[in-house]
């Protein structure tokens, strides 16, 4: 908080230079008017901004909407309030006027973001969805992205998981692209970046989201996926305004889940030793103690681990500080945010600083300036639960021992254990949150924007805009690996750390002319522009080991020469990644009532090989205003009705740099050891056998719509229909080659299919009180028309259990059906004694009847005997093998949508919004390693695995029962179980089956709000212009068959570039929590 | 104005049209292109170590080089009661469970992606003007580059039977995607590979890196080691085990190897042709550079726990894991056992069978090295080693001169010996057997090896006597199976040199017979059977004390003449200075079950699980010790599969 309180200093301090800058001009009035303004319901609008217009001559009106301002009395007076319709009044001599502002309620003329310029929405000729920005301010949420959530129809927003800096995954319209980088074009004030993760939403005024060819063409390379427009708040002319937004969250676990008794627990631990033989057994009493005791465990309660893990006290906070003001010539707005934003498990937390300024001036008469800054800091701390090799995983809070055995009963003197007792027994003994303290990361990124416009009105309509940008990021990771850690293990035991540092810079020139004119009744607005952007990024890298287990991470990375082992350090620059673009606009208009687009961009892409380097990327579409030709004024209905399409070309070229060569790189790890020291060599560059003939994905859009607005637009929506399709796929694909595994290469096509719908409702607006729905749903359905010549399957790996996992790829593409098709093995319940002969006690073998399908693969403790898993075989082979494996599931969606209401009473407001997906398959991989032992010693597991549920083996004496009739007696029949021995696979054998599959539908009520603005005349008494006290409850209620954490997933390798072709995997996520909130925002 | 005007106009044309093409090329400076990296010897060593640089993962330092090497007469582990999908499934030769094994798939990718940086190593070489100049250096890295290629389509034939063959690197719109070739081709191109630029390359003691890079001595090791493969027996697809001259058709040239010895030319085609060629190589390697063996043979390996790197010692090429970043498994996963120590730990995935320690002869010295009947649970504690978890007893972390910590485990720096100079004594002494008997030339070289194993006292008899007594062809040869066994234990050459003779079956059942027979002889039954009672008086039970931590055996391998009369829990021993404990030895070889009043006897899990695999009681039909191509690599591949090779992929 030290920090914060320093740049809200800083903030006055420039407040206050601003403010001496811009004190208004206050000379040569000779006139004085009064007035009053009110809203249309009557009412007193206090603080509306009355100005001289053309001047810097202004006041505000009172408490009771009345004004007095001295005027020179020739021009006229414009008169604007936050959320209402700026009038303009022409005095003609009067001295006291009365003016009533419209609310803004009507959207139609709202303006809309398009590329390299605006529109208003009802000249609009493509599919463009919106969100202003009050309303996402009056919802706390941490990142622009999950602010957007259910709000947009045909834009699906998942949240990748629970951990405080969970990636936003953003798909338009399904996501034409098969490659890892299905995203959005983010754009933020003109300039591309990334991600906007780091964009504080208190600072958005605007998000635009491009969805058709005819709006995205534009953009073209990088328009396929849809783009995602940004706008922060403007700079702003009329009085100072200062506001504060702020909240403070409290949030827990929003779902556990049962695990089996430490009684259980214990038992299903000595069934498995008890089947192991001898070894086990003993292996196992080490532990526990004998058989005839073990009833003890009943009275002894285990370890929540769930607790442990994801049981952290947490709270999270969001200020937001802003200044908008200025005169007409230059206006600016300063803002500032911190968030912090805890996590469930300990020390994982996000932390953020944002600053943004943005400063426009009027120059001379035809030539306006406009500078923006943006500053974010970020630092997120912890490695979550899914940071790849040897770290905590979420599954370990199930399957972690519910009691530690007999060392739970024993007074242990560690004081008198040698060192290698102790280190022996502190490793066994960690709790999880221990364990996660031996990964210790820490992650910051931090990026100054600079973006610089330059609008010269050369003649009338004729405006030439230059605009240039840079953006520059700074980010590091550090990772700290414990003496616990198998990492150290191998570096003699002693923490070791590495640390990436990254510098990236981005530049943007683009340079547009524009041309607006009016022929008659022909509507003329033509842009060409051009634009050049280019990246690059360097890493170094430091690896050093062997520091002394005291100290602290932190220590360590302040002084990284009391490494006692290697240090090494390496240094990378990335080839640039550049972009050369030409591109142009035409609009014209007949009338207002028949419009027409043509977009036509080049683009050039330093991802290609000289002659694939440039692609064209062209766009059309029509529109008519059906809404206002006479016959339809007659209908009176219909306050707007517009029927639009459009059909357009978009490019993609996110892959890696210079994959179409072969270069060489210097390595540093993993070295050969001639003399006992590490030999650096050269090897490729690319990990995928370089290909030259890499080109250009393309999309072409097709899109079909129609905008309504009902009774003077009460009721107002939306209707689209697409067809979208992608080819020359850019795929990382699986290849056969000595030395390499994949080659990027333009492969096959995909298309989607959809409807979007998006309704508005404002069923009441009263004086008092208001209500107001909104609904949106998107159909989409995609398909895969064809893949590489000769091909109708492409099988891929999500990845999960990497090489364990048996078939390996659990996912198909498959020409004719949806990407996400989960292949596996099918349930077939599990094997009963009537599928066995008999028991053969000499070769402890039972003897399966003929016809019955053997299962080596399963590789469990128990073989294939009553109780075993069974799987059906497909094939009629006689022996489940990996051929036995079909399609188990979709991951598709059928829709997904959301709804929200909002109202108004006496000051108070409410909002609710829900969100839902439906008709989607989730591959539990959670539950597949939870409901048997994987890769653990001495497991718990799912409370559903219960003795009552699962196949059992042992009598009262703790005796394996082998005979064939009082197995049958235990399990089957009246006393039937429900699942299979989880003793049916082998500690390191997991397979996907179509019990793991479940539906993944579900309807949330993802946040509700209350909140009360205090009357002004109270707030007024002490300054304060606005004062809105709120608490939101987020993620409340989800309505959902799926039994893991949450039924929105993610693919757990999320870093895979293949991981957008494996979709709906939920593997070690960060569990979601439930949160609330307390918060203001407050206006002077 | 107007010049204003023209100055901006022309700013802004600068900035809308800079040469397109220029800007799109792009280059990192972090990287490098072919031409430079084999423009001089320094970066040109550096492409090199890409290629030795893949010894350095997993996939080798703890899989191919050792633990995938077993289970034989020789080396052999433990498995569970049930095939478990991981590596013990390899153990029981019951790999063609393991498609999806991970691991499979990474050894198969490694060695393709050695292959082709090797590829790329000699096109770059080749083309580059250094070489064609007649630099010594860059000679000597062509022949590294052909010498590790060779290893690694050594060990793809080993493993995997017949593999595709790639002869040049790969580049983007070649068929990459090629059906296996037969081995015995790959054999045949990589002995003329290094027959042609074997030459050129320096021996160890002529440049500074000395053994731990491939030199000259190997790769004419290397030439004879693969002569003898090219001679001998292989897995074909019909799931027989053929050599090349039952089932190839000779005249091919892609079968046959020109070489010229001693100003003579020769072909190698058939088996035949392939023995001289190997008995020439070695001749040859004699006649260049000839040594004595190191008369101690624990230094040998001693050497290798303590980072020593002798040349013109035993060792030829050992490959260098050195100590920093990577370092290798060796005293991790392979060597004595130590459970705790001041220096880590590591626990032996390979082990020896007790037939194994029997069949050394008692006053071998080669024995206590090579087999290590103790384990150690802190620097100076030793315990006792169950009678089949006896492991290699030739390295031991303990030695290293530098302590990784006492929480280290893998990364020791040990290096791994390839070839050592008495294997090519005894590929002469086998080579010169196959083609013309037991000769002086072949019992010389066998006796120089044996002159080792033995005190002077004990030479007469067991050198000079026993080698004279090997009359025949195939006495001798069987002396050449078992002394191969004695010298190299641990070192994990046995499973493929038993394939090359097509063996590995006769020697699995003579060792679950032998198991089971000191099993039933230590529980006195079936003594009317001499190949039972031929094993009376080994110890059913070893008795054994502790002093300071260190273990003396009251009878290492017989029966005591005195049986101590109390013995102590082996936890006691310490508290009880001078007192016995004892350990299951012959004993636990059979099982003895109680059964009501009477007992039941079998054989041990040990006997019935570790070779469980193979299944013939005969010993003739071919064991399935080939490793399955990985669903990974058979699910992209248009060509490849599992089809034959005796690979059976889904079994109980």
């Amino acid at each position: 908080m030290q920090r914060m309180s320093i740049k809200i200093t800083n903030i006055r301090a420039l407040l206050l230079i601003l403010l001496a800058a811009l004190s208004l001009n206050l000379s040569a009035q000779n006139i004085t008017v009064t007035g009053s303004v009110k809203d249309k319901n009557g009412e007193p609008v206090i603080g509306a901004s009355v100005t001289e217009k053309g001047t810097t001559n202004g006041t505000m009106t009172d408490i009771n909407g009345y004004f007095t301002l001295k005027i020179s009395g020739k021009r006229s007076l414009a008169v604007s309030y936050i959320g209402m319709q700026p009038q303009e009044i022409a005095l003609k001599g009067k001295t006291k006027i009365e003016v009533v502002l419209e609310d803004n309620a009507v959207t139609l003329s709202d303006i809309v973001v398009i590329g390299y310029g605006t529109a208003k929405k009802k000249d609009l000729t493509g599919a463009v969805s919106s969100v202003q920005g009050d309303v996402l301010a009056k919802v706390p949420v941490t990142g622009a992205a999950q602010a957007l959530t259910g709000r947009l129809a045909g834009v699906q927003i998942t949240t990748a998981d629970g951990s405080p800096d969970a990636e936003m995954i953003i798909r338009v319209r399904g996501g034409g692209s098969v490659t890892g980088d299905n995203s959005p074009l983010y754009i933020v004030d003109g300039f591309p970046v990334n991600s906007i993760n780091d964009v504080a939403p208190g600072d958005i005024q605007s998000i635009d989201v491009l969805k058709d060819a005819s709006s995205t063409a534009i953009y073209g390379s990088r328009g396929a996926n849809g783009v995602v427009i940004i706008t922060t708040k403007r700079a702003q002319a009329g009085k100072t305004q200062v506001s504060y937004n702020g909240y403070m969250q409290s949030k827990k676990l929003s779902k556990r889940l049962d695990v089996l008794d430490p009684y259980n627990y214990v038992m299903y631990n000595y069934e498995r030793a008890a089947i192991g033989g001898d070894d086990d057994i003993a292996s196992f009493e080490k532990t526990f103690g004998v058989y005839d005791d073990l009833d003890l465990y009943k009275y002894q309660k285990g370890h929540d681990w769930q607790d442990d893990m994801f049981g952290s006290n947490v709270v999270s906070q969001q200020h937001n500080i802003s200044i908008t003001g200025g005169s007409e010539k230059t206006k600016f707005a300063l803002s500032g945010t911190y968030n912090k934003d805890g996590g469930l498990m300990k020390n994982n937390d996000y932390e953020r600083y944002n600053m943004n300024f943005k400063l426009s001036h009027d120059i001379a008469k035809n030539l306006t300036f406009e500078f923006n800054t943006r500053i974010s800091d970020t630092e997120v701390n912890g490695s979550g639960t899914s940071g790849g090799t040897y770290k905590v995983r979420t599954t370990q809070a199930i399957t972690s021992p519910a009691v530690n055995g007999l060392s739970d009963f024993t007074t242990v003197d560690t004081s008198a254990m040698t060192e290698d007792e102790l280190d022996e027994y502190v490793r066994s003994h960690m709790s999880l949150t221990e364990q996660s303290d031996q990964y210790w990361k820490k992650r910051n990124n931090r990026i100054f924007n600079f973006t610089g416009g330059l609008n010269w009105n050369i003649i009338k309509d004729l405006t030439y805009r230059m605009e240039l940008g840079y953006d520059y990021g700074f980010n590091e990771t550090k990772n700290y690996w414990g003496q616990y850690t198998t990492n150290a293990s191998y570096v003699n035991g002693l923490p070791l750390i590495d640390w990436t540092k990254q510098n990236t810079s981005k530049y943007r020139i683009a340079n547009t002319l524009t041309y607006k004119f009016k022929l008659n009744n022909h509507n003329f607005d033509a842009m060409i522009g051009q634009e050049l952007i280019s990246s690059g990024a360097n890493q170094n890298y430091v690896y050093a080991t062997g520091y002394s287990v005291g100290l602290s991470p932190e220590k360590i990375f302040a002084n990284l020469g009391l490494a006692g082992g290697t240090m090494s350090t390496t240094s990378y620059v990335n080839a640039d990644e550049k972009l050369a673009s030409f591109f142009g606009r035409f609009n014209y208009n007949f009338k207002d009532k028949y419009l027409f687009t043509f977009t036509l961009r080049g683009d050039g892409s330093s991802k290609f090989a000289k002659g694939n380097q440039w692609g064209l990327f062209p766009a059309a579409a029509v529109a008519w205003r059906i809404s206002d030709e006479p016959f339809m004024k007659s209908l009176g209905a219909f306050s707007n009705l517009k029927l639009r399409a459009s059909v357009g070309e978009a490019g993609n070229d996110r892959i890696g740099n210079t994959l179409y060569k072969l270069n060489y790189s210097i390595y540093s790890s993993k070295t050969y050891g001639i003399g006992d020291k590490a030999n650096n060599y050269y090897a490729t560059t690319n990990s995928q056998l370089a290909n030259p003939d890499l080109k250009w994905e393309t999309m072409i859009t097709r899109n079909i719509g129609l905008d309504f607005g009902l009774f003077n637009d009460k009721l107002a929506g939306t209707i689209d229909a697409y067809w979208n399709t992608t080819k020359d796929l850019l795929i990382q694909t699986p290849i056969t080659a000595p030395g390499y595994t994949t080659q990027q290469r333009n492969v096959g096509q995909t298309s989607n299919k959809g409807i979007e719908l998006t309704l508005n409702a404002y069923m009441i607006q009263k004086k008092n009180y208001s209500l107001s729905a909104t609904f949106n749903i998107g159909v989409n359905k995609s398909n895969v028309d064809k893949l590489a010549e000769g091909l109708t399957v492409q099988e891929y790996a999500s990845g999960w259990a990497g090489t364990d996992l048996k078939g390996y790829y659990d996912y198909h593409v498959q020409v004719g059906q949806p990407v996400g098709l989960i292949y596996g093995f099918v349930d077939d319940g599990y094997y009963t004694t009537n599928d066995f002969e008999r028991y053969d006690s000499a070769t402890k073998k039972y003897i399966l009847k003929s016809g019955v399908p053997t299962a080596g693969i399963l590789g469990g403790v128990i073989g294939v005997r009553p109780g075993t898993i069974k799987l059906k075989d497909l094939n009629g082979d006689g022996a489940i093998t990996e051929d036995d494996r079909t399609v188990i599931g979709k991951t598709a969606p059928k829709f997904t949508g959301g709804f929200g209401l909002n109202g108004t009473c006496y000051g108070f407001d409410i909002s609710l919004l829900f969100n839902f997906v439906y008709g989607n398959k989730v591959y539990n991989a959670n539950k597949i390693a939870e409901s048997q032992t994987y890769r653990t010693t001495n497991s718990n597991l799912l409370g559903i695995m219960s003795p009552e549920n699962r196949y059992t083996y042992l009598d009262e004496k703790g005796q394996v029962v082998t005979d064939l009739a009082t197995l049958a007696e235990m399990n089957e029949g009246a006393n039937a179980k429900k699942y299979w021995s989880p003793l049916s696979f082998g500690n390191a054998v997991v397979l996907p089956h179509s019990w793991a599959i479940e539906d993944g539908s579900f309807l949330r009520l993802q946040n509700v709000t209350v909140g009360y603005t205090i009357p002004q005349k109270i707030t007024r008494s002490f300054g304060c212009n606005q004062l809105r006290l709120f608490c939101t409850l987020n993620n409340v209620w989800t309505l959902t068959n799926y039994t893991g954490y949450d039924p929105e997933v993610s693919s757990p390798v999320r870093g895979s570039s293949t991981s957008g072709l494996t979709p709906g995997v939920d593997y070690s996520t960060y569990p979601k929590s439930f949160s609330y909130t307390f918060g203001a925002n407050i206006t002077f | 104005m107007k010049k204003r005007i023209i100055y901006i106009a022309a700013l802004y044309a600068a900035m809308i049209f800079p040469s397109c093409n220029d800007y799109l090329t792009v280059d990192s400076p972090s990287s490098f292109d072919t031409d430079y990296v084999f423009s001089n010897t320094d970066d040109a060593k550096k492409m090199v170590l890409g290629v030795y640089a893949l010894f350095a993962e997993d996939t080798y330092t703890s899989r191919m080089s050792n633990v995938f090497m077993q289970n034989t007469d020789v080396e052999a582990n433990t498995v569970g009661a049930n095939p478990d999908g991981s590596r013990r499934d390899i153990w029981s030769l019951q790999a063609g469970l393991l498609q999806n094994f991970g691991d499979i798939y990474k050894a198969w990718n490694d060695n393709y992606k050695a292959i082709d940086r090797a590829n790329q190593c000699i096109e770059g070489i080749e083309a580059s003007s250094l070489y064609k100049a007649g630099n010594a250096d860059m000679t000597m890295l062509l022949g590294e580059a052909y010498c590790l290629r060779a290893y690694r389509y050594f060990l793809l034939c080993n493993y995997w039977g017949d593999v595709p063959y790639y002869r040049e690197s790969s580049k983007a719109g070649q068929d990459l995607d090629k059906p296996k070739c037969d081995k015995n081709k790959i054999y045949s191109g990589m002995i003329q590979d290094l027959i042609d630029h074997e030459e050129g390359m320096y021996f160890a003691d002529q440049y500074s890196d000395g053994i731990e890079r491939m030199n000259r001595e190997f790769c004419i090791g290397m030439i004879a080691r693969l002569s003898l493969f090219r001679a001998g027996y292989g897995m074909t697809k019909d799931g027989t085990m053929k050599r090349a001259d039952d089932y190839l058709d000779l005249s091919n040239d892609s079968l046959a190897v020109n070489y010229k010895i001693n100003g003579v030319a020769k072909t190698a085609k058939t088996s035949q042709e392939y023995y001289q060629l190997a008995k020439d190589y070695c001749q040859k390697l004699i006649s260049l550079k000839d040594r004595s063996l190191n008369p101690d043979f624990s230094e040998i390996f001693e050497n290798e726990s303590k980072w020593i790197k002798a040349t013109n010692d035993d060792v030829l090429y050992e490959v260098a894991f050195g100590s920093t970043n990577g370092g290798g498994d060796v005293g991790w996963c392979i060597g004595v056992t130590v459970s705790a120590s001041s220096f880590g730990s590591g626990s032996s995935y390979v082990c020896f069978p007790v037939t194994y320690y029997y069949s050394f002869d008692e006053k071998d010295l080669r024995l206590p090295i090579t087999i290590s009947m103790v384990n150690y649970s802190s620097d100076t504690q030793q315990n006792m080693n169950s009678a089949n978890g006896m492991t290699p007893g030739k390295w031991n972390r303990l030695l290293l001169p530098a302590s990784p910590g006492s929480t280290s485990s893998k990364s020791t720096g040990i290096n791994w010996p390839l070839m050592r100079y008495s294997d090519i004594l005894l590929m002469l002494a086998e080579a010169e057997n196959e083609l013309n008997g037991p000769t002086d030339i072949a019992k010389e070289a066998l006796a120089r090896v044996r002159n080792r194993a033995f005190a002077a006292a004990d030479r007469q008899e067991k050198v000079t006597n026993y080698i004279s007594a090997l009359t025949s062809k195939s006495d001798f040869f069987n002396a050449i199976v078992n002394e191969r066994a004695w010298e190299f234990g641990g070192e994990c050459l046995r499973k493929f040199d038993l394939v090359r003779w097509n063996l590995y079956g006769k020697k699995i059942i003579e060792t679950k017979q032998a198991l089971d027979n000191m099993g039933k002889a230590a529980l006195g039954i079936e003594l009317d059977n001499p190949d039972v009672a031929k094993y009376q008086n080994y110890a059913d039970v070893l008795y054994y004390s502790r002093k300071n931590g260190t273990i003396s055996i009251l009878n290492p391998r017989y029966k005591p003449t005195d049986v101590p009369a109390t013995t102590v829990p082996a936890s006691d021993l310490d508290n009880n200075p001078g007192s016995y404990a004892k350990t299951d030895w012959c004993k636990s070889l059979y099982q003895k079950i109680a059964s009501g009043t009477d007992y039941i006897y079998k054989s041990a899990d040990y006997t019935t699980r570790t070779w469980r695999g193979y299944t013939d009681i005969t010993g003739v039909s071919p064991v399935p010790y080939l490793l399955p191509i990985s669903i990974q690599t058979v699910g992209t591949s248009k060509t490849l599969n599992n089809d034959g090779y005796g690979i059976v992929l889904s079994a109980n």
